[in-house]
């Protein structure tokens, strides 16, 4: 629900409240009023009905229109004016009314007079329908003006607001700049939109920092390494060297491919890790994971290892290509290489996941363990540790779920695009 | 064959002179931008190997002069980025290939060769061994003129061994030839062996002689029998 609309709901209930109690203070207010109005009309009525009573001198009790003189017997001590309410039958609307009764003792030409007047001059009911339809008008004008201008402050007040939002939609680390704000009047906006451009101008330039610096760190490492590489396959072409001394240098350039092989893992990691691989498509799936089965085809023939390959056709995955295809091909690596002269792999593609599963060594870790940076299930020679942790950032960075179960010798890996 | 290689780091320059000079290159070397467009405007070149990340400037900006204006001349770039969009990059503007740090001087032989031939067509383009000619534009080889049945990875085999004759290969360096990076895994080196065997089998089966000499526990060497 957009934020003015809630503004306006909770204004329209509250002022719901007010009016409520408004209504009522309203209604007692005048109520006292036209009382302390009828009062004095009663007082008026009595001092005119005196002189008649002087005039006539009534020996019996006289019943007039809302007027009641009744002589006393004995004389009695005059009373003040004594007002009270009353229900009466009303002539005209033929209806019980409330009304306004006085009562006083009167000695009038040495004579006690019991008198008694009543009268109505405005209904109950009436103020009551006037308050009531004075309030409820006044509200739903209010509620009319209230709507009106939440479509104003919406459209007029919260419009920088707005750009500001869209601005941050675009926003985007590959753009290496912060965003660029316009300077709004309001200023609350003001303090928001320079806020964003300076955390925005923070992200991008520590985004670029940390590009540069894994760029940098493995041009330091490669380079260096392609030179003691050089260096020793010079060494490698000198005529009759021993065969030890070959040994030698042959293992020191095996160390050092090793080396330059976890750093570009490293770096890998990092570059997907900071999100560098952000062009994501729709990948035909299918093809895809052919593609690179047909690259490792020779491999799995020259190891003797039985395949079989279940692969739905026009499965469609979005993401990354560069990385799915590395995701893919680490995963169809480890199978090839962890497995076992004439074993087996099995690679099953459907809608919702890629299965791959092999023959390969018992392994005493939790499988769960080798998704971690340099665990090694086995002690190969030539594994980085760092494949299924790539494997798992690529997952993440795509909602895919990634499941690894060993049952003995059996390994299979479940790669679920359910979340993607 | 004259090649300017433009890396900054001197160390690597003297490898890659050393190691070419001997492959019958004529090399010079340039250590940045300036003395690289200096000799490019001063002497005529073959080839050029071009480092990306210069001292005084991008390589790619010198990519772009010398397809601009020498565009007869082959381009490799090497670059130590590894960098995908660097790659790509490179090879849009006309870089012939891209080799990452760090390479073997083998394979960048190879490459250089590959780049120098492709783009001096009207020579004669066959390589010859003794008893063998590959042709590298129709994926030829023959022995005594006699044409072997070869698969994509043994004629690369092959070509690879004749450029880098008479150099100890490595079975690393043999495997990232045939398999490129990916193939990093320890049996690699089984399937180095099996293509080899099944080489040498089909050129000793039309007539020729094993110039594949084991390097026990490391490579291979090709050479011709003293």
């Amino acid at each position: 629900m957009r934020l003015i609309i809630k503004i306006a709901l909770i204004y329209a209930l509250i002022s719901f409240f007010v009016f409520l109690i408004g209504g009522y203070i309203n209604y007692t207010a005048m109520s006292k009023e036209i009382d302390k109005e009828q009062r004095f009309f009663l007082n008026d009525r009595l001092s005119r009905v005196i002189p008649w009573i002087e005039k006539r001198a009534f020996k019996e009790t006289v019943t007039r229109n809302k007027l009641r003189v009744q002589p006393l017997a004995e004389f009695r001590e005059e009373t003040e004016n004594i007002y009270s309410d009353t229900l009466v039958m009303h002539t005209d609307l033929e209806r019980i009314e409330p009304h306004i009764k006085l009562d006083v003792i009167k000695n009038i030409n040495g004579r006690s007079y019991k008198i008694m007047l009543y009268d109505l001059i405005v209904e109950s009911d009436d103020i009551e329908d006037v308050v009531r339809e004075t309030m409820i008008k006044t509200y739903l004008i209010l509620l009319g003006a209230m709507l009106l201008l939440s479509f104003l402050v919406s459209y007029y007040l919260f419009r920088p607001f707005n750009t500001t939002l869209d601005a941050i939609k675009t926003f985007s680390l590959k753009s290496q700049r912060g965003l660029k704000l316009s300077k709004p009047t309001t200023r609350e906006f003001r303090k928001l939109n320079t806020f964003i451009e300076e955390m925005t101008g923070q992200v991008a330039r520590d985004y670029k920092a940390l590009k540069e610096f894994s760029e940098n760190a493995s041009h330091e490492l490669q380079t260096p390494l392609s030179i003691a590489n050089g260096k020793l396959e010079l060494l490698m072409s000198f005529p009759n060297l021993e065969q030890e001394q070959i040994e030698l240098i042959s293992a020191a350039q095996n160390a050092l491919k090793r080396l330059s092989k976890t750093s570009n893992s490293l770096n890998l990691l990092t570059k997907i890790e900071n999100k560098e691989f952000s062009d994501f498509e729709k990948v035909n799936f299918s093809d895809l994971v052919q593609n690179i089965l047909n690259e490792f085809n020779e491999l799995i023939e020259l190891k003797s290892i039985e395949i079989s390959t279940g692969i739905k056709s026009g499965v469609e995955v979005f993401g990354n290509k560069v990385l799915l295809e590395i995701l893919v091909s680490n995963l169809l690596n480890n199978a090839v290489r962890h497995n076992r002269e004439e074993g087996y792999i099995s690679v099953e593609l459907v809608d919702d996941f890629c299965l791959i599963e092999n023959s390969g060594t018992e392994v005493e870790v939790v499988p769960e363990v080798l998704f971690q940076r340099f665990k090694k299930g086995s002690e190969h020679p030539d594994s980085s540790g760092l494949g299924l942790s790539i494997v798992q950032m690529i997952c993440d960075q795509h909602g895919f779920d990634v499941e690894y179960t060993i049952k003995d010798k059996h390994h299979s890996l479940k790669v679920s695009f359910t979340s993607n | 064959m004259k090649l300017l290689v433009v890396e900054d780091n001197t160390q690597l320059q003297e490898n890659i002179g050393a190691f070419l000079s001997k492959e019958g290159y004529i090399c010079e070397v340039a250590e940045n931008y300036k003395k690289a467009s200096e000799k490019l405007y001063g002497y005529t070149y073959d080839l050029v190997a071009l480092d990306l990340m210069l001292p005084d400037g991008n390589g790619l900006d010198l990519l772009k002069v010398i397809k601009e204006n020498w565009p007869n001349i082959g381009v490799l770039i090497i670059s130590a980025k590894n960098a995908l969009d660097d790659k790509i990059a490179g090879l849009d503007m006309g870089a012939d290939d891209y080799l990452a740090k760090p390479f073997h001087l083998t394979e960048l032989n190879a490459r250089l060769r590959a780049i120098f031939r492709r783009r001096n067509q009207h020579g004669e383009t066959k390589i010859t061994f003794e008893e063998i000619s590959i042709n590298p534009d129709t994926f030829e080889v023959r022995v005594h003129e006699q044409l072997l049945e070869l698969t994509k990875k043994e004629f690369e085999l092959i070509h690879y061994f004749i450029v880098n004759q008479n150099r100890v290969m490595t079975k690393q360096s043999i495997a990232e030839h045939l398999w490129g990076d990916y193939m990093d895994t320890a049996d690699s080196f089984d399937f180095v062996y099996q293509h080899i065997k099944n080489l040498r089998k089909k050129i000793m089966k039309a007539g020729g002689n094993d110039y594949v000499h084991t390097v026990y526990g490391v490579g291979y060497k090709f050479k011709k029998e003293e």
